[in-house]
């Protein structure tokens, strides 16, 4: 058992065996590249326009609630932990703390932020 | 009795560390072998057909020229896009997916020459945080991949897949808030003494709510079957790695597999007892297995008979060479593995010998623990040739409207229970 060193030690190696796997295809593989072979695929026809395009506004929403809630996931932990110290008082709090957040997932919700058609 | 320089290795805790490392390497990228060959075995299994059978035994030497064909093909990047991005998301996911086994414990505690180790590459007092924290990265890898390549249907895929993974990273991490309140500590090795006996210590029977949300999550996670929306071949082409060739593509591939695997392991060690066997202590006395060290030879020599008996069989009326050279080789690992039995009962190793005891308990905690960790890598294997893919909108309705109102509620349920007493 190592402490926090064997984290980047780990980090390096599995850094290491994935820049090798990337170089190694250069070598072990043929180059000659032409236009038709780097032309993005678009099942076979000219692709028309860019692809970094404008998309929806949906996917924001999505990674909105993301943040709201994981925040949430993060103040839960440590009051997980300690949650038998804390006994009834803190089981309480922590409730109202949950209700606030299920508001607002009624909210987004009845706003129809959940809604994909 | 034994020399100095030994037990400097033997009490030293690069030894375990290392030995740690091998473990978690071989589960995961040696396992890409066996997983890819079990995978397509498997469909071929579910859907009644042989599969690869020709090369190597059972096929398995097929894994090995698949990632050969794939190392020799060209590294095309497409035309417009971004290269660094290019070359490193595909980096991101395997690398993430390495890092996370650091925390993993593969065994208990084990005492030699007065010290204790455990078989962890490290013993960080947040390991569970820590999975969570540096498993959220694994969302840029398929992101930026999507993004870089340039191509609509990349895009698609990886919008998709940032949009499916936050999802249920929230239940994901709900799930185990539920653990927490149970287990009452962030230590994994912790977690798993705390299901040591009976078979309802085992988190699965105390959460069975968290581990029903815990198992989608983690396949929504991995992009499997029935969540793999991301990839969707009937709609996207293949997704966020259209653009991905040789062993590019190779890293994606590798990434999933060895995320799959630490998904399973991490199923076992929260939920599964991790290398506990149920009532091991009631039944085999107070050092189990040690005890049952050399009952696990004797089946390991079993299992390497019965595959001997079956490789060398004629097939097509055609004893291969190499058949019957693997199935004399299983005889003499067979015999060997059953002699090496015999000797640990008859030299009584456990009471005349203590150091090599406590590794060979350590040992057979690992296998236990591998052994469970295979039965929730086939599952993933299972569940992907059994179900169908689910649609966009279904997938989300399930994340948002489904298994965080559930994760909540089970957070609240679960809080009850604990403060009542009842866990």
């Amino acid at each position: 058992m190592l402490g926090y060193e064997a984290v980047i030690l780990l980090l390096a190696i599995a850094g290491t065996i994935a820049v090798v796997f990337v170089g190694l295809s250069r070598f072990l593989g043929p180059r000659n590249l032409n236009e038709e072979k780097t032309t993005p695929y678009e099942c076979g026809v000219p692709p028309s326009g860019t692809a970094r395009e404008r998309f929806p506004v949906r996917y924001y929403i999505v990674a909105m609630l993301f943040i709201i809630f994981d925040i949430e996931v993060v103040f839960l932990y440590p009051w997980a932990r300690l949650f038998r110290e804390l006994g009834m008082v803190g089981f309480v709090e922590m409730i109202l703390f949950m209700l606030v957040l299920l508001v607002g997932l009624v909210y987004a919700w009845r706003k129809g932020a959940l809604e994909w058609e | 009795m034994i020399p100095e320089w030994v037990q400097d290795i033997l009490t030293s805790k690069w030894t375990w560390a290392a030995l740690a490392l091998v473990v978690a390497y071989v589960l995961t990228l040696v396992g890409i072998v066996v997983y890819t060959w079990l995978e397509r075995r498997g469909a071929a299994f579910i859907q009644r057909r042989p599969g690869p059978n020709r090369r190597g035994p059972y096929g398995i030497v097929q894994a090995v020229a698949d990632a050969v064909k794939l190392a020799t093909k060209e590294d095309v990047v497409p035309a417009g896009a971004n290269k660094w991005l290019h070359a490193v998301a595909p980096m991101i996911g395997m690398t993430v997916a390495l890092t996370i086994i650091a925390v993993i414990p593969f065994s208990g505690d084990f005492e030699l020459f007065g010290q204790t180790f455990r078989l962890q590459i490290a013993d960080m007092n947040f390991g569970f945080i820590f999975i969570l924290a540096i498993s959220s990265l694994a969302v840029y890898g398929v992101a930026l991949g999507g993004w870089s390549s340039n191509n609509k249907y990349s895009l698609l895929g990886s919008l998709r897949s940032g949009a499916q993974m936050i999802s249920y990273e929230i239940s994901l991490g709900l799930s185990l808030v539920g653990v927490l309140l149970i287990y009452n500590t962030v230590k994994l090795d912790e977690m798993v003494i705390a299901q040591t006996g009976a078979i309802w210590h085992w988190g699965v029977v105390q959460a069975p709510m968290a581990f029903l949300i815990f198992l989608t999550s983690s396949y929504a996670e991995a992009n499997r079957v029935p969540f793999d929306l991301v990839e969707a071949d009937s709609e996207l082409v293949a997704g966020f790695h259209t653009e991905y060739s040789s062993l590019r593509f190779g890293l994606f591939y590798m990434g999933e597999y060895v995320h799959m695997a630490v998904s399973a392991i991490l199923t076992v060690i929260l939920f599964f007892g991790g290398w506990h066997i149920p009532w091991a202590e009631e039944i085999f006395g107070s050092a189990p297995y040690v005890t049952l060290f050399p009952w696990l030879l004797f089946g390991a020599a079993l299992v390497c008979l019965v595959i001997a008996w079956d490789t060398s069989r004629p097939r097509r009326r055609v004893h291969t060479r190499g058949n019957l050279l693997l199935a004399f080789l299983l005889v003499c690992v067979a015999g060997s593995a059953a002699a090496l039995g015999g000797l640990y009962l008859a030299g009584d190793v456990q009471t005349e010998i203590p150091w090599l005891a406590s590794i060979c308990g350590m040992l057979t905690q690992v296998i236990v623990l591998v052994l469970k960790f295979a039965f929730f890598f086939w599952l993933f294997i299972w569940v992907r040739w059994t179900l169908p893919r689910f649609r966009y909108d279904q997938l989300m309705k399930l994340g948002w409207k489904v298994m965080l109102p559930l994760a909540l509620l089970n957070i609240g349920v679960t809080g009850v229970l604990v403060l009542l007493g009842v866990l």
